[in-house]
């Protein structure tokens, strides 16, 4: 066989090889484990596009920084009623959109994020 | 007695409430104005027209860099070509506009007493074609920003001059523009008013927010996202698909009071159009 050939049917078993031990750790690096995990992917995909928070590269800083949050929000309903609907919670004219109320989260998902924002 | 008493607070209520009453477009477009005075005190009139690129260092170098040769002169050579160039009935859209549609682009969009609707510029150039026999032109890009490009290239420092007629149909569409551009919309509820108004200046995901004032002096405007030139109303349109609205369809009686009430917010300041942007 010469090296044409070798090269001809070898290269697609090769291909198949390299993209799968490269999507194998992609895969199970989008797929966060712990409850504390997907927190954090709900927060850096619905919160960092206006606060700023460790881990969020993309961060916005519309509204104020999480830092020190069990501080800030020693009760947990507090953050959940804000999370929720703030223009109820917060104020009318807040631009901080209705999480809960406009289905972008549910209430298990908004427990997953209070749980990830009390780490910070 | 108490006639009396209640003569004296009924004037005085009066004399409080009656510039709150009496608030029209010209009363509106001083306290916005002052807004922003206060809000970025070191920014003139001038500056506030530069959008994004106040309240950035890095972008701003790389956007004075692509100045250094706007990607928009094509369009603006590209729209004088079509402009000057008759239909087939021989006539030119010169014959359109009042002062040969020369340096008249900073005073629209234009309340049309006729139709007793906002006509924008966009709007009348392809008015003209029709008039001439031609098909009008797709309204967001292409031919007509390209000539629009021209049109705004002949007013490029003139004081923006939206007018606002004190007539009823034309105040109702001014107040229309006004609502549509403080009313939330779409599932994050944002108006245009949140980022552009009050998280002016501030970042969101990643990008600066532009003010109010100023945005409509640069259009139409290239775009390097889009690769192109684009009217304001591509802009707008984006802006709400961005923010996951739906979004208003071009040339509507809806988006034209919007882009009526935008632009009107920009009066007295140095248009600088076409622009470029990333």
């Amino acid at each position: 066989m010469n090296r044409w050939l070798v090269s001809k049917y070898l290269q697609g078993p090769v291909l198949v090889v390299l993209c799968s031990l490269i999507s194998i750790p992609v895969l199970s690096a989008d797929k966060p484990k712990t409850p504390l995990e997907q927190g954090k992917v709900l927060a850096l995909k619905l919160c960092q596009a206006c606060h700023e928070f460790k881990g969020a590269d993309q961060a916005g800083t519309v509204g104020p920084p999480f830092i020190q949050m069990s501080q800030r929000f020693p009760k947990r309903e507090r953050m959940r009623d804000i999370i929720y609907d703030p223009q109820k919670a917060l104020k009318p004219h807040t631009m901080m959109p209705p999480f809960g109320r406009h289905g972008f989260l549910d209430k298990k998902e908004i427990e997953l994020v209070i749980d990830y924002l009390y780490t910070l | 007695m108490k006639r009396l008493y209640f003569i004296i607070i009924s004037l005085l209520i009066s004399l409080v409430t009656l510039p709150i009453v009496n608030a029209g477009p010209q009363e509106d477009l001083a306290a916005y104005q002052k807004y922003f005075n206060k809000k970025f005190p070191d920014l003139s009139a001038v500056d506030l027209s530069n959008g994004m690129y106040n309240f950035n260092k890095d972008k701003r170098e790389q956007w004075e860099d692509i100045m250094s040769f706007p990607p928009y002169e094509i369009a603006i050579d590209d729209g004088k070509a079509l402009f000057t160039t008759p239909f087939k009935n021989g006539k030119t859209y010169a014959s359109c506009f009042e002062k040969g549609g020369q340096a008249i682009a900073h005073t629209y969009p234009r309340f049309d007493k006729k139709s007793g609707k906002v006509k924008t510029l966009a709007a009348l150039v392809n008015e003209c074609r029709v008039k001439n026999g031609e098909k009008p032109l797709p309204y967001l890009k292409g031919k007509l920003a390209s000539i629009l490009a021209y049109m705004a290239d002949t007013s490029r420092g003139q004081l923006m001059n939206v007018e606002v007629p004190a007539e009823p149909a034309a105040l109702a569409a001014y107040e229309d523009g006004k609502r549509i551009y403080f009313t939330r919309r779409g599932p994050r509820a944002f108006a245009c008013y949140h980022c552009h108004w009050e998280a002016a200046g501030s970042k969101i995901r990643g990008n600066e927010l532009s003010t109010a004032v100023g945005q409509a002096t640069h259009f139409p405007t290239y775009r390097s996202k889009w690769g192109g030139m684009g009217t304001i109303q591509r802009r707008y349109k984006g802006c709400m698909k961005n923010i996951g609205a739906k979004p208003l369809k071009q040339q509507t009686e809806a988006m034209n009071n919007l882009e009526y009430f935008h632009t009107f917010l920009s009066n007295g300041i140095p248009m600088n159009a076409p622009g470029t942007r990333f």
